[in-house]
C-alpha cells in the first residue's frame, strides 16, 4: 500500500503542477498581453522579453513548488480513497495500522487488495480545464500576434538602443583612453586628465539620452580646458629642443637628459678650461635663447650661467645651472601633463562630435574627419626655405642644397631658412587618405625641384637665389614616417651648427615636432 | 431453530455479519415489497440498538415489516396501537393482585408489551404526553421501573414507532427531547406503481408468501457487539461532528437555510447517531471500517428529527430533509486538499 502511496503521491505532483498551471494560465497571460500591449504605447525595450520572461517564471515557480509541496501520507491516502472510491479504506489503513485484533487485520487487508490493481493515473487523472486553457489560448495568441507585429514603437526603441550602444562604447573608449594615459604615468602618481576620463565615461554610462551625454562632456571638456595652458605649443617646443639639442651636442660627459647634462655640467664646470668654459657660456646663452617663450625659468638659469661663467664666477654658474636642471625637470613634468590633458581633451572632443553626429540624425554616418592641416601663408625670408605646401616661399642662401631646410647640406655654406611669416598655421601638409598613411611631398622626388644655390661641396661660390618653391603636392608622395626623422636629424643639426636664426630655431623646432607627432 | 438459521456464537466476523443481514433483507424482501431503504433502516437500527421512528400514511406496511422481521429473526414481537386513552402501565406492565391455591394473594408484576424483543408503538402520537414518556424512557433506559422495581427489557430491544403525518386531529406530538431518543426517523414513501402491482399480487392470492428465519437472539447479539467494534476514523468522527455543528444556527458553518429555518440543531445525540448508523452500514457493506460516505448517507434519516425547524420553514415550503440537504452540501466530504486532485 505504502509503495502504491509513494507512487500516487509522485502523481499527486504532477496533477497540482497541472492544475495549478491551468489555474494561472489566463491571469500570467493576460498579464503578458498586457505587457506587449504597453510595449506599442510607450517605447520601452522590454515588453516582450519581459512577457516571456513573465511566462517562463511562472512555469519555474509552479514546477518548483510542486516539487518542494509537502505531501503527507494521509493526504495521499485521502487523494486515493476519494479517486478510487475506497470508502476511506487507505486512510483507515494508515490510522489503524498498529491496530490490534481482526479489525485491524483486515483494514491492511483490504487496503493492500485494493493497492494491487490499483493505478495512480486512475485515482488522480488530469483533468482538461478546458475553458481555463482556451481562455489563456486566446490571450496568448493575442500576445505573440501583437508582438510579431509590427510596432509603430520600434524605431524609437531602435534609436534609443543605438544611442545607449553609442554611449557605451563612447564610454568604453573614455576609458581604455584614461587607462592609456595611467599607464604613461609613474606609479602612485595621479593624473587629472585620467580623472576627467574616467568621470566623463561613468557620466556617459549614466546617460539616459544623448542630451544628458552631450552636457555631461561638454562639463568635462570644460574642466579639462580650464586646466589647459595656452602656451603649450611654446612650452613643448623649448622643453624637447633643449632634450634634442643637448642630446645631439651634450655639455658634459654624463646624463642623458637635458637636466642631468645641466646638473652634470655644474659639476665639470672647475675641471674646464677658460676656453671650453667661454665656449659653454656661448652655448649656454645660445640655449637660454631658445627657451625664453617656451620656458622662461629655464631661459633665465641658463642666461645667468652663461654670465657667471663669462664672467669666471664658477660657483655661480654652477648654482644656475643646478637651477636650469630642476627647472627643464619641472618643465619637461608640465608638457607631459598638459600632454595628457590634450590627449584627454582629444578624446572628449571625439566623443563630443560621436555624440553630436549621432544626434543630427541617424545612418548619416560620420561628417568630415580630416582637416585642412595646410599652411596658408606666404612668407618672406631667407635661406633655403623648404617650400612645401601652400605657401610660397621666397628664400636666401647659399650652399644650400637643393633647397632643402637651411642648407643642412650645403658644407661651409650658410643658408638661412625662409620660413613664411606667420600668415597660416605653420602646419605641414599632412594628406590623410585611404589607408591612414600620412605623407609628405617628397622635394627630393619632385619633378619640378628648384635649386637655389649652393653645392653639397660647398667649394661654390655663395648663390643667391631666388625662386619660387614647389607649392603643389606632385605624385612623388612617400610617406612622412619614413622622411621626418631625417628631415629632423638636419634640421636638428642646422640648429645646433648655428646655421638658423636664433629666433628662427624654437620654431623650427616645433615644426619638426608637430610632424613627429 | 429452523434449518435456515445462522446460528453464529460470537466473535463472528464482519464478513458472516455481512452476509446474515443479506439474508435477513432478503427473507424481509419476500413480503415487503420494494422499501429497500426503509429495510436498511431498521437493520442499521437493529445493529445500532437504536429505535426508529416510521413516518407514512396507513396502509404501507409498517406492521407487516415488523412482524416479517420478527419472524425472521425468530424473535418475540408486541405491538402497540396508541390512543389518547392509553395508560403507561398499558405499555410498561403493572403489579396485580394474585390468589393462590392456599388462598394467599400476592402482588404479580406482569409485563406489558414493551417487555419483547421487538415493539411496534403504533401511531405513537396519539398518546397523551405521559404515555409517550413512559414508553421512551423504556426506550431509552432498556428498562422498566414498576413499583420501585425495575426490570430490564429483554436483548436486543427494538422499538420501532410509527406516526401518520396527515391526521393531526387528536394527536399529540412528540416533544422534541423525545424525538431525540429514536435513533433514526424513516420516512415511508408509497410504492410505486409496479411495486404496488406486485404488492396486489402477493396479498390476494390464496397463498401469502412468509419468511424463514435466517437469525436468532444471539447470532443478533454478535452482530450488535460486532458493530459497536468496527472502528472509526477519526476524520470520519470529524465529519460527522462537522455535519451536526453546521445544524445550529448560531455556528459560523451553518448553511443559509440553517440560520434561517431552525431554532435548534441537534443534540449530541446527533454525531453518536450518524458515527453508530455509519457502523452499521459499513458492517453490513463488508467493510471493516466506517467511511464518509457511511456517515453521509446516514445524515437525512439520522438528523432529520434532531432540527427544530420554525414556521417559517412551513410556510416556504422547507421541509427538514431540504435543511439536511443543504447541510450537506455546505459540509461537502474533505477532499485531499492538492489542487487538481480528488
Amino acid at each position: 500500500m505504502r509503495r502504491f502511496l509513494a507512487r500516487l503521491r509522485r502523481r499527486l505532483r504532477l496533477v497540482w503542477a497541472w492544475a495549478t498551471t491551468a489555474w494561472v494560465a489566463p491571469g500570467v497571460v493576460a498579464a503578458a498581453l498586457a505587457v506587449v500591449a504597453l510595449g506599442r504605447v510607450v517605447p520601452w525595450g522590454w515588453p516582450e522579453p519581459l512577457a516571456a520572461a513573465l511566462v517562463v517564471a511562472a512555469l519555474l515557480v509552479v514546477v518548483i513548488a510542486a516539487a518542494i509541496q509537502r505531501l503527507p501520507l494521509p493526504v495521499v491516502a485521502r487523494a486515493a480513497d476519494r479517486g478510487l472510491a475506497t470508502h476511506d479504506s487507505f486512510a483507515a489503513a494508515l490510522q489503524f495500522e498498529r491496530l490490534e485484533g481482526s479489525f485491524g487485520e483486515r483494514i491492511a487487508t483490504r487496503a493492500e487488495s485494493l493497492a494491487a490493481g490499483a493505478d495512480p493515473a486512475t485515482a488522480a487523472p488530469f483533468r482538461p480545464y478546458g475553458r481555463r486553457w482556451l481562455v489563456a489560448a486566446v490571450l496568448a495568441v493575442g500576445a505573440v500576434g501583437l508582438a510579431v507585429a509590427p510596432n509603430p514603437q520600434d524605431g524609437i526603441r531602435a534609436e534609443r538602443a543605438e544611442t545607449r550602444a553609442l554611449l557605451d562604447a563612447l564610454a568604453e573608449q573614455l576609458t581604455e583612453e584614461a587607462e592609456a594615459l595611467a599607464e604613461e604615468l609613474p606609479d602612485g602618481a595621479e593624473d587629472p586628465a585620467v580623472a576627467e576620463l574616467l568621470a566623463a565615461a561613468e557620466e556617459l554610462r549614466q546617460a539616459d539620452d544623448l542630451e544628458a551625454a552631450q552636457e555631461a562632456l561638454a562639463e568635462a571638456q570644460d574642466a579639462l580646458d580650464a586646466r589647459r595652458s595656452d602656451n603649450l605649443a611654446a612650452q613643448q617646443a623649448a622643453a624637447q629642443g633643449l632634450e634634442r639639442s643637448l642630446a645631439q651636442r651634450p655639455i658634459a660627459e654624463a646624463g642623458e637628459s637635458a637636466a642631468e647634462q645641466l646638473a652634470a655640467a655644474a659639476e665639470e664646470l672647475d675641471g674646464l678650461t677658460a676656453e671650453e668654459q667661454e665656449a659653454l657660456a656661448e652655448r649656454l646663452a645660445d640655449l637660454a635663447a631658445t627657451q625664453e617663450l617656451g620656458s622662461p625659468e629655464v631661459a633665465a638659469a641658463l642666461a645667468e650661467a652663461a654670465e657667471a661663467l663669462a664672467s669666471g664666477d664658477v660657483p655661480g654658474a654652477q648654482a644656475a645651472l643646478g637651477e636650469a636642471a630642476q627647472a627643464q625637470g619641472a618643465a619637461n613634468a608640465a608638457v607631459d601633463g598638459q600632454l595628457n590633458l590634450d590627449q584627454a581633451a582629444a578624446a572628449l572632443a571625439e566623443a563630443q562630435a560621436a555624440a553630436e553626429g549621432s544626434g543630427q540624425g541617424a545612418g548619416e554616418g560620420q561628417g568630415e574627419g580630416s582637416g585642412d592641416g595646410q599652411g596658408q601663408g606666404d612668407g618672406d625670408g631667407q635661406g633655403a626655405g623648404q617650400g612645401q605646401g601652400q605657401g610660397a616661399g621666397q628664400g636666401q642662401g647659399g650652399d644650400g642644397a637643393q633647397g632643402e631646410v637651411g642648407g643642412a647640406q650645403g658644407g661651409t655654406g650658410e643658408g638661412r631658412g625662409g620660413v613664411g611669416t606667420p600668415g597660416g598655421t605653420d602646419q605641414p601638409r599632412i594628406d590623410t587618405n585611404d589607408d591612414q598613411r600620412a605623407t609628405v611631398v617628397d622635394t627630393a622626388e619632385a619633378t619640378d625641384e628648384t635649386p637655389l644655390g649652393g653645392t653639397p661641396t660647398g667649394d661654390a661660390a655663395e648663390v643667391i637665389g631666388e625662386g619660387d618653391g614647389p607649392t603643389t603636392a606632385s605624385l612623388a608622395q612617400v610617406p612622412l614616417s619614413e622622411v621626418v626623422a631625417d628631415y629632423t636629424r638636419r634640421a636638428t643639426e642646422a640648429a645646433d651648427a648655428q646655421q638658423l636664426p636664433a629666433d628662427q630655431q624654437e620654431l623650427v623646432g616645433d615644426y619638426f615636432d608637430l610632424l613627429s607627432q | 431453530m429452523a434449518a435456515g438459521v445462522r446460528k453464529v456464537t460470537h466473535p463472528m466476523t464482519p464478513e458472516q455479519c455481512a452476509r446474515t443481514a443479506s439474508a435477513i433483507a432478503a427473507e424481509i424482501g419476500k413480503v415487503i415489497v420494494g422499501q429497500r431503504a426503509l429495510v436498511d433502516d431498521v437493520l442499521h437500527c437493529l445493529l445500532a440498538e437504536g429505535h426508529i421512528l416510521l413516518e407514512g400514511v396507513p396502509g404501507l406496511g409498517k406492521t407487516m415489516l415488523l412482524k416479517t422481521l420478527a419472524e425472521t429473526l425468530s424473535l418475540p414481537w408486541s405491538r402497540i396501537q396508541f390512543t389518547p386513552d392509553l395508560m403507561p402501565a398499558d405499555i410498561v406492565g403493572t403489579q396485580i393482585l394474585t390468589q393462590g391455591e392456599d388462598g394467599s394473594r400476592e402482588l404479580r408484576f406482569r409485563p406489558g408489551p414493551i417487555t419483547a424483543n421487538l415493539v411496534l408503538a403504533d401511531e405513537v402520537n396519539r398518546a397523551t404526553p405521559k404515555t409517550q414518556a413512559a414508553m421512551l424512557e423504556a426506550m431509552q433506559e432498556r428498562a422498566v421501573t414498576v413499583a420501585g422495581e425495575t426490570r430490564p427489557l429483554p436483548r436486543p430491544f427494538l422499538v420501532l414507532a410509527t406516526q401518520n403525518p396527515v391526521e393531526m386531529e387528536g394527536t399529540y406530538p412528540l416533544p422534541e427531547a423525545q424525538l431525540d431518543r429514536f435513533l433514526l426517523k424513516a420516512l415511508v414513501p408509497f410504492p410505486s406503481a409496479d411495486e404496488l402491482v406486485t404488492v396486489i399480487e402477493r396479498t390476494t392470492g390464496a397463498v401469502t408468501p412468509s419468511p424463514d428465519p435466517v437469525c436468532d437472539a444471539d447470532t443478533l447479539r454478535a452482530m450488535v457487539a460486532l458493530t459497536r467494534e468496527v472502528p472509526v476514523p477519526d476524520h470520519v468522527v470529524r465529519h460527522a461532528v462537522d455535519l451536526v455543528v453546521a445544524t445550529h444556527p448560531d455556528q459560523g458553518a451553518a448553511p443559509d437555510p440553517v440560520r434561517r429555518y431552525v431554532r435548534f440543531g441537534a443534540s449530541p445525540r446527533g454525531v453518536q447517531a450518524l458515527i453508530l448508523c455509519g457502523k452499521a452500514r459499513a458492517v453490513l457493506a463488508g467493510r471493516p471500517s466506517v467511511s464518509i460516505d457511511d456517515v453521509r448517507a446516514s445524515a437525512p434519516a439520522a438528523l432529520r428529527h434532531r432540527l427544530v425547524v420554525g414556521y417559517e420553514a412551513t410556510a416556504d415550503g422547507t421541509s427538514a430533509d431540504d435543511v439536511v440537504a443543504a447541510v450537506l452540501g455546505a459540509v461537502p466530504e474533505p477532499t485531499s486538499g492538492v489542487r487538481g486532485a480528488p
